[in-house]
This record gives structure tokens, C-alpha cells and sequence, in this order.
């Protein structure tokens, strides 16, 4: 799982850098996450890994499962394709960068991955992308993700989930979709 | 084990990379890097057999869907080269060179060579991904020729492929042709890392070296294979643009397309992913210039669809609305079943509100 695995290293990695604290438990009391750009509900029995604007999210480990929910500064929106964000980006043009950093932070530019779904989304208010990829690791495996994301005035919002396809996607998407649905800016 | 190769007289060392070659040739295959198109293989498999007419079954061409420009041979006889490589290519005779060059490292056994001399095969796989397009996968990086052999190996190759590409009938004008190309690509895109199993220094070298070969030969009219060439490779030249954009790496659309004889090569639509390069580097200047090529581009590929969507975010920009509508409808009149449909029809609504409120 070497290009799953290079990815979650590097969402780590940005996270480590921040405010980093330890994986802990999503219980009742903790549920409703705030952080300085938004806020959102997260699933109970989770694991939480929390760095302020940008947090990661895991039930039975990252390679399995995870969401993650980044606030990202226009200027530093895109760094692997060095691209900035605005705040009158069309969704379509966000959605055609989001896509080049996925592919730019891969060695290989996942030449294996399709996109099955690309189109408008509406998420906290404003209009922004929804998309479904799938890709085959250097191992064969196949992987789903599901990424959506909005710009406003602050900077870029992206909410991922990504899972292998059999057996785990389609068991926590549900959970991925209340997440998005709760997110407030 | 591949069909018609003859492992019996290999060491028992070399029988232990040979299988370690082919592990790596079905990890290749599994994880998706093989570009699937079989007659544009068997096309690359002809010319390989042309120039080892004696190795025919012993060496298989694979072709690896990465836009990178590389090409390299593994110990067992699988010789790998990129679509970006292929893409770049202007005939047969230039696909010939690096095949034949390729071939040598085979033939001659360089991995087994180079594995005595190579110390630290960490280092070397370190940077694999970034010149392959393709994930690091071992020690069998170091025995490959994608950083290069010794400089002896090197020239070894260049003079026996140069050998193999005038026996086989090629036209060996367009060796050095082949490099030059690599060069201006590596000083275009300010490129460091080793592209093609060589920095800068080392294609001006080898340069000089194929116009030395060149120079001593008498007959330099050979088969060039322009069109036979061009007719397999037309359909993965257009991919390769999307790919780039979709990387978001304009610049090597510009390097290809702002060349001279670039539309002698591509058809009319090229004309609307020049406008897309422009409009992704976004410098002074190049607003205007991608709505030229966009234009250019409905003017003379007036069926290609996406020349429609990219004026039509154009002018919503820019508030004319009447036009963004009518250019909006036009792309999906003309690709109904678009993978951005939902993005377009959300325009268009948005487009008509605001066209009622005025």
C-alpha cells in the first residue's frame, strides 16, 4: 500500500507540524470539534487525531479507513502543483486543482485513477465540488476516495474520505457524508 | 519464466535478479502502470525485432503510462519506455534509437556488471519514483538502466545501438536528433534530476557522440517511418496533453505546442490545451493569448467540445452572459454525456438568474 500509505504519511507529517497532540477518543463530550475556521460533528467512537484547522479521523487505523478535514490558507491551497486558491474560484476550476495535487502528491501521478464523480456540491452554505476517485495501489489494491471542498474568503476547506473499496468504502461513507453535512464555517 | 528466453546459463545470482525482474514486471502490471494498447505495443515489439532480430522472444517491450521522459531495461529482457517518451517522439527511426540503446543494456548484460560496482542501491532507488513515474521498488532500481551504467556501459550502448540502427536500415541522422529534443526539454524545464538516464552534461555529451557516429557514415538516408509512426502514437499525444494539465504541468504543454511545426504534428483541437497551458501559468498576457487559441481553436475544430466549455467560463468571468449561455450549450450539444455536466448546468442556472435580475 505504498502510495496510501506515502499519502497518510504526508497528511501526518502536515499535521505533526502544527499543534499536534495524540490520537483520543471521540465521546459525547467531545463531538462537536471547533476549530479557528469551522466547526463539525464528528463520529463518536472514532479516533481523532487533532491538529486545530486540520484534524484526521479513524475507526480501525488510517490504512483502513480515515477522514480527514483541512483548512488551508488561499497561498498554500495547492503546494505540490505551487497553485493558490481565491475566494472567486469557480467550483469546477477548485475541483481541477484539488484533483492535480492528489495526483502530483503520488510518485507515479496515479495513472490507474478514475474519477467516477465530479460535480457541484453545496457544504456549509457555499458551492463547491464533490468528487469520487478510485485508484489501484503499487500493490493492486483499490482504493476510494470521496473529497469535497469549498473556498471562502479565509481560504480552502477540504473533507476527505478515503478506504479501500472492498468492504471498508461503502461501510463508512455514510459516516463521511454526516461529517460534510455538519460542517459549519 | 519468458517465452524463448534461455536462463540456463545464467549463475545462479544472475537466475536470482532475473526472477527478481520479473516480479517487478507483474508488480508494473498489477498496480496499473502499463499503458494498455496493444497494437501501439506490437507496433514498438516490430521495431525491437528489427533492430534483435536474433533476440526475438527474449525481449519484450512495455510501455509505462507515466508523462515523464524515460525509457530503461531490466535484467531480464523487458525493456520499459514511457508514454511521455513516446509522445515526444517525431518518427520511427527516433523511437529506434532509444530502443536499440535499450537493447544493448540487455544484451550485454550491464545489470549484472553494474551490480558488482553498485554500493549503495538505497541511495539510488531514493529519487526512483520521480524520474520513472513509477513508486520505488527495490534494489532492482540500481540494476536497471534508469540512472545510467558507468560511462563506459553508456557508450557501449550508444555505439552498438548506433550499429543496430544502421543494420536494421534507419535513417541514423535522427540519433542525435532524439537527444536534442531531451536536451531542450531538460533546459526548458530547468529540469535536475537524472531524466533519461542523464543530467545535462551527459546529453551534450552523448549529442556529440551520435553526430561523431553520424558523420562517419556514408549513407545517411535511411528509413524514417515519419507517418507510420505518427499514425500509432497520435491517439496517446493528445492523452499525454490532458495528463499534463490534469498534473497541472503546463509548461511542458507550452514546450510542446509552442514549437514551430507543433500543428504539422497535432490536429486543430491542440489549439484549445495550448489555451488551457496558458490559462493555468496565468502571466501577463496569457488571458489574452488562451482566448486566442480557444478561438483558434472552434475556427478550425469546430466539433471539439471542450473549446466551447473553456470560452464559456471565459465570458461568464467577464459578465456576457448571453454568449457564456450560448457557448455552455454548445459543449454539451456536442458532448452530452460530459463528466462536468453537473458544473456546466449549474452555471447555466446561475447565468440565468442573473440574467433575469438585470
Amino acid at each position: 500500500m505504498k502510495v496510501s500509505i506515502r499519502s497518510i504519511t504526508l497528511l501526518l507529517l502536515i499535521l505533526l507540524t502544527g499543534c499536534a497532540t495524540s490520537w483520543i477518543k471521540v465521546d459525547d463530550a467531545s463531538r462537536r470539534y471547533q476549530a479557528d475556521h469551522y466547526s463539525a460533528t464528528l463520529p463518536t467512537g472514532w479516533l481523532l487525531f487533532d491538529s486545530k484547522d486540520s484534524i484526521v479521523l479513524s475507526k480501525d487505523g488510517v490504512l483502513l479507513q480515515y477522514i480527514s478535514i483541512q483548512f488551508r490558507l488561499h497561498e498554500k491551497a495547492f503546494e505540490k502543483i505551487e497553485k493558490d486558491s481565491s475566494s472567486t474560484m469557480l467550483p469546477s476550476e477548485l475541483a481541477e486543482l484539488t484533483i492535480a495535487e492528489f495526483k502530483a502528491s503520488q510518485d507515479d501521478g496515479l495513472p490507474s485513477m478514475e474519477i467516477l464523480h465530479n460535480a457541484p456540491v453545496n457544504l456549509a452554505g457555499h458551492t463547491g465540488f464533490d468528487i469520487h476517485l478510485r485508484y489501484k495501489t503499487d500493490e493492486g489494491l483499490r482504493v476510494d476516495t470521496l473529497l469535497r471542498g469549498i473556498v471562502d474568503e479565509n481560504g480552502f476547506y477540504l473533507i476527505k474520505y478515503s478506504a479501500p473499496t472492498l468492504h471498508y468504502f461503502e461501510r463508512d461513507r455514510q459516516t463521511y457524508n454526516a461529517v460534510a453535512e455538519s460542517l459549519r464555517l | 519464466m519468458k517465452s524463448g528466453a534461455d536462463t540456463k546459463s545464467l549463475t545462479p545470482e544472475e537466475t536470482r535478479l532475473w526472477h527478481s525482474a520479473e516480479e517487478l514486471d507483474d508488480q508494473f502490471r498489477k498496480a496499473g502502470y502499463l499503458y494498455d494498447d496493444a497494437v501501439l505495443q506490437s507496433y514498438l515489439e516490430a521495431v525491437m525485432h528489427k533492430l534483435y532480430p536474433e533476440y526475438v522472444g527474449s525481449i519484450t517491450v512495455r510501455i509505462v503510462d507515466s508523462p515523464s521522459l524515460n525509457a530503461f531495461a531490466l535484467p531480464n529482457g523487458s525493456i520499459y519506455i514511457n508514454t511521455g517518451m513516446l509522445s515526444r517522439l517525431d518518427n520511427e527511426a527516433q523511437v529506434a534509437t532509444i530502443l536499440a540503446h535499450e537493447g544493448v543494456h540487455f544484451t550485454h548484460k550491464h545489470s549484472w556488471q553494474q551490480q558488482r560496482s553498485v554500493k549503495n542501491s538505497t541511495a539510488f532507488s531514493a529519487g526512483f519514483g520521480i524520474v520513472t513515474g513509477i513508486p520505488a521498488v527495490g534494489d532492482l532500481v540500481a540494476l536497471s538502466s534508469i540512472y545510467g551504467f558507468s560511462k563506459d556501459m553508456e557508450r557501449e550502448a550508444d555505439a552498438e545501438g548506433f550499429q543496430r540502427l544502421q543494420n536494421a536500415g534507419y535513417d541514423v541522422s535522427q540519433a542525435p536528433v532524439t537527444f536534442e529534443f531531451l536536451l531542450a526539454e531538460v533546459d526548458a524545464l530547468d529540469i535536475d534530476e537524472p531524466y533519461f538516464f542523464s543530467t545535462h552534461p551527459g546529453l551534450e555529451e552523448r549529442i556529440r557522440s551520435f553526430n561523431e557516429l553520424v558523420q562517419q557514415q556514408s549513407i545517411t538516408n535511411g528509413y524514417k517511418g515519419a507517418v507510420a509512426y505518427r499514425s500509432h502514437v497520435d491517439k496517446l499525444q493528445l492523452e499525454l496533453l490532458t495528463d499534463y494539465l490534469e498534473l497541472s504541468q503546463h509548461q511542458s504543454v507550452l514546450l510542446i505546442l509552442e514549437r514551430p511545426d507543433a500543428f504539422d504534428r497535432y490536429p486543430s483541437s491542440a489549439w484549445y490545451y495550448l489555451g488551457e497551458a496558458y490559462r493555468l501559468r496565468n502571466e501577463e498576457g496569457d488571458a489574452d493569448r488562451s482566448i486566442d487559441a480557444y478561438r483558434t481553436a472552434i475556427q478550425q475544430a469546430p466539433g471539439f467540445a471542450a473549446s466551447y466549455r473553456a470560452l464559456g467560463l471565459y465570458y461568464m468571468k467577464n459578465n456576457e452572459l448571453v454568449e457564456a449561455d450560448n457557448h455552455f450549450s454548445r459543449y454539451l450539444e456536442l458532448q452530452p454525456d460530459a463528466e462536468d455536466r453537473g458544473y456546466i448546468e449549474h452555471y447555466q442556472a446561475g447565468l440565468k438568474e442573473r440574467r433575469l435580475s438585470q
